[in-house]
C-alpha cells in the first residue's frame, strides 16, 4: 500500500515535470514504461513495421492527453492502456482477430487429469533440472505462445511476465475482472494441452 | 475433504496462487499423486513462461518520440494572471479618472500659456527619459554583478 502510494506520489511529479515543459521527464516516462508497452505491441501485433510506427504513436498520445491523467492508477497502468486499445485499433482496421474463442480451446470438456499423459509427466520431471530440456521447453512454449490469440498472449504476458493484478489487467483491457481471469484460464490450458500434445508427439 | 479429482481450475490457481487456496485442496494434493502431477505441470509452465526473453525495439524509441513533440506549451501560471489582471486595472483605473475628470484636466491648462504647456510636457518627457535611463543603468550593473566571470 505504502509503495503504491509512493508510486503515485513520484508519478505526480514527474507528470507535473512533463506538463511544465520538461521533456527530459517524458524520456524518463518513456524509459519507465518501455518494456511493459513493448511487452504488449510485441504481443498483439506481429507486423514488424507496424510495430514502430504503432509504440511511437502510443507515447504521442500519452503525451497529448497528460493533462487529463488524474492519478487514478499507476503512470504505467494508463500508458499500457492507451498501447492496449492502439494495437486493438489497429486490429480492428486491419481487419485482425483479436481473440480467437476456437484457437487451443478445443479440450474443454476435457477437464480430468487423464488428460496429462502419465508417462509423459514423468518424462518431463525427470529432465526438470536438465538445462537442455529447459531451452527446449522454452523454445516450444515461445512458439506456442506465439499461435495463441493476441489477446491471450497479452493476458499471459501481462499476468506472468508483468506480475500485474487481475485489477490491472482488467483496467489496461477494460474486460470485467472475471472475464480476465477466464480467459487467462482458457489461454494457460491451451498452452498446457499443446505442450502436452507436442511433447507426446516427439516422443512417439 | 475433497471426493475425486481437482478441477483444471484448482490445479491452474495452486500452482499461480498457493497461499490463495483453500486449505482443503493443499490437504488433497498431499494425499493425491495425480493432483499433484498436474499441479507441476503448471507449475513447469508458469516458471518457463516467466523464462521467456523480453521482447525489445532494436531503435532508440525515446528518441524517436521526443523529435516529434511540439514544444509545450506554457503551463497556466495564477501569477502571471495576477500580474497581468493588477497591470490591467492599473491602466484600466487611470482611464477611468481621465474620463471622470475629464472636464477638470481640460480646463487645467486653459487659463496659462502655450509655453508654459510646452514646459510642462518638455518636462515629464524629460523626467520620464532620465528614469528610464536610471532603470536600465541599473539593470546593466546588476548584470555585471551576477556575471562572475
Amino acid at each position: 500500500m505504502k509503495e503504491n502510494r509512493g508510486n503515485i506520489q513520484a508519478d505526480q511529479e514527474l507528470v507535473g515535470k512533463v506538463l511544465d515543459g520538461d521533456t527530459n521527464a517524458f524520456v524518463t516516462v518513456i524509459q519507465n514504461t518501455e518494456g511493459l508497452v513493448t511487452q504488449i505491441i510485441f504481443k498483439m501485433i506481429s507486423n514488424t513495421e507496424d510495430r514502430k510506427d504503432i509504440a511511437q504513436d502510443i507515447y504521442l498520445k500519452a503525451y497529448k492527453s497528460l493533462t487529463g491523467f488524474r492519478h487514478q492508477s499507476k503512470l504505467s497502468t494508463w500508458i499500457a492502456q492507451i498501447a492496449y486499445n492502439t494495437c486493438f485499433t489497429y486490429l480492428e482496421k486491419k481487419k485482425l482477430v483479436l481473440l480467437d474463442m476456437y484457437s487451443g480451446n478445443n479440450d474443454e470438456k476435457d477437464d480430468q487429469p487423464e488428460l496429462a499423459d502419465k508417462k509423459l509427466i514423468g518424462n518431463l520431471f525427470s529432465q526438470t533440472e536438465n538445462d537442455i530440456f529447459q531451452r527446449e521447453l522454452n523454445e516450444i512454449l515461445k512458439t506456442e505462445i506465439e499461435l495463441l490469440s493476441p489477446l491471450h498472449k497479452t493476458l499471459i504476458t501481462l499476468y506472468h511476465n508483468e506480475e500485474m493484478s487481475y485489477e490491472e489487467i482488467s483496467r489496461i483491457t477494460e474486460l470485467p475482472e472475471g472475464t480476465v481471469k477466464s480467459y487467462l484460464f482458457r489461454a494457460r490450458k491451451s498452452l498446457r494441452d499443446n505442450l502436452l500434445r507436442k511433447y507426446k508427439k516427439d516422443d512417439l | 475433504m475433497i471426493d475425486g479429482h481437482l478441477s483444471d481450475v484448482e490445479f491452474q490457481k495452486f500452482a499461480s496462487e498457493p497461499t490463495l487456496c483453500d486449505k482443503s485442496i493443499a490437504e488433497h494434493l498431499e494425499s493425491c499423486d495425480t493432483c499433484r502431477e498436474q499441479v507441476k505441470v503448471y507449475q513447469v509452465l508458469f516458471s518457463a513462461i516467466e523464462q521467456q526473453t523480453r521482447p525489445a525495439f532494436d531503435f532508440d524509441l525515446s528518441a524517436l518520440v521526443i523529435s516529434q513533440l511540439e514544444p509545450a506549451k506554457p503551463k497556466f501560471s495564477w501569477e502571471i494572471f495576477a500580474v497581468y489582471l493588477f497591470a490591467f486595472a492599473g491602466v484600466a483605473a487611470i482611464l477611468f479618472s481621465g474620463i471622470l475628470f475629464q472636464e477638470y484636466c481640460s480646463s487645467l491648462f486653459s487659463g496659462s500659456s502655450t509655453i508654459f504647456l510646452y514646459m510642462f510636457i518638455a518636462i515629464s518627457l524629460i523626467t520620464i527619459l532620465f528614469q528610464g535611463f536610471e532603470i536600465f543603468r541599473k539593470y546593466q550593473k546588476q548584470m555585471d554583478t551576477l556575471n562572475i566571470s
